[in-house]
């Protein structure tokens, strides 16, 4: 199968899409899917999430994690990865660990548009392949994914 | 009324005929001046230098990698034959050093994208991610639009005087030279050349925006402007370096 997988990537050219799950935070989703044209079937190979100009994660293990911590929201604790949860005027939000003088807040309301926007990104891709034969980002390749989706422009 | 006509129809002839006699007089001496250009050996084509015989000894363009940087080398040294030393040979230096070192310029209007990746062993890794021109492209946009101008001033020390400057310019734009200082650079790039001081003149009076050079920053910018852009990754530690070049042999040969 690993073979097979390989020959695939030969002949199946891989698409990148960028897609919106929260505007306003300029919160996104890169997959790298496979359209496999034989058999007439999409395979999603990689998902990683991009806030901004940082991208936060890069492979769809990770990917997952950053979600369930996003679902949990307030009950989510200080051993969070990506988040943290902080308190105003008795509202609580989640704060994005981030290395940018920007802080970003997610709502309640927003975090699960989030959740449900990338549940929907899915619909109509097969998943069979994203756990075994995920296609890595190395830090070239990733580049010239960017570049090429222009999104290094200004 | 008859009469009249008849006088009229004779003195039409009377001229239709002075005028052929007036046109064979002219050709008659036209062709005895002919006669007498030949026999003193004066040619009336004009006598065609043959240039392509003459051999210069000049460096090869073969050492060029970039084809762009052909083009100028062609465009600028042999076009206008400008093979006089030391200019000659410090400009061929430029060329080569910005052929065989990759520089880059890093893209004004880029975005840089930092991003969190994982290497084999699962270790956390940042990177940085934006958009860069490369030199060599930047400098041959930038003389291909200015030559024009240079080559127009009359004083050739002039104009190569202008021509190195522009090339410092770009060369002080890319990422390896940026923390440089002018000075540093001119005496890197311009050693033993006898003009220096005209170059360091001009290139002061670009920065007091002066109008007669301002040429040379349009034909940066514009360079910079259209010139393609390449991605570009920077893993942590700066993997740019820059290595001295030695000038090849000089070869005889005619264009």
């Amino acid at each position: 199968m690993d073979d097979l997988v390989k020959e695939y990537d030969k002949y199946n050219k891989l698409e990148f899409r960028d897609i919106a799950l929260e505007r306003d935070n300029a919160i996104y989703l890169l997959k790298a899917i496979e359209v496999d044209s034989s058999n007439k079937r999409s395979y999603i190979r990689n998902v990683g999430i991009r806030v901004g100009t940082t991208v936060v994660t890069s492979n769809f293990c990770d990917t997952v994690h950053f979600m369930e911590e996003l679902k949990l929201f307030d009950t989510g604790n200080s051993q969070n990865k990506y988040f943290e949860v902080v308190e105003y005027q008795k509202n609580k939000n989640l704060k994005l660990k981030l290395e940018t003088d920007s802080n970003i807040f997610i709502s309640k309301a927003q975090a699960k548009g989030i959740y449900k926007n990338y549940n929907l990104s899915f619909l109509g891709y097969s998943m069979a392949r994203v756990l075994e034969y995920e296609f890595t980002f190395t830090p070239e390749i990733l580049t010239k994914i960017l570049f090429e989706n222009k999104l290094l422009q200004r | 009324m008859n009469i009249i006509f008849l006088i009229i129809a004779i003195l039409a002839l009377l001229l239709y005929v002075l005028n052929l006699s007036y046109k064979k007089t002219v050709q008659k001496l036209l062709e005895s001046q002919h006669a007498e250009d030949d026999k003193d050996g004066r040619q009336t084509e004009p006598y065609q230098f043959q240039t392509n015989q003459i051999k210069y000894e000049m460096y090869d363009v073969k050492y060029l990698s970039n084809d762009n940087l052909k083009k100028i080398y062609q465009k600028v040294i042999i076009k206008n034959l400008w093979n006089n030393e030391p200019f000659y040979s410090l400009f061929f230096k430029i060329l080569l050093a910005v052929d065989k070192n990759d520089l880059y310029i890093i893209d004004p209007h880029t975005k840089v994208i930092t991003s969190h990746l994982r290497d084999e062993n699962d270790q956390m890794m940042i990177i940085k991610s934006f958009q860069v021109l490369k030199t060599e492209n930047v400098l041959a946009l930038a003389i291909m639009s200015a030559i024009k101008e240079i080559v127009n001033f009359r004083d050739i020390e002039e104009a190569q005087s202008l021509l190195l400057a522009l090339c410092i310019m770009v060369i002080q734009k890319s990422k390896y030279f940026s923390l440089y200082e002018q000075s540093d650079l001119i005496q890197f790039f311009l050693f033993g050349y006898d003009h220096v001081k005209n170059v360091e003149a001009i290139l002061e009076s670009l920065e007091r925006d002066d109008y007669e050079y301002s040429f040379l920053q349009r034909a940066l910018k514009g360079a910079i402007k259209s010139a393609k852009r390449y991605p570009y990754v920077n893993k942590g530690e700066e993997s740019v370096s820059f290595e001295r070049v030695s000038l090849p042999p000089k070869v005889l040969q005619h264009f």
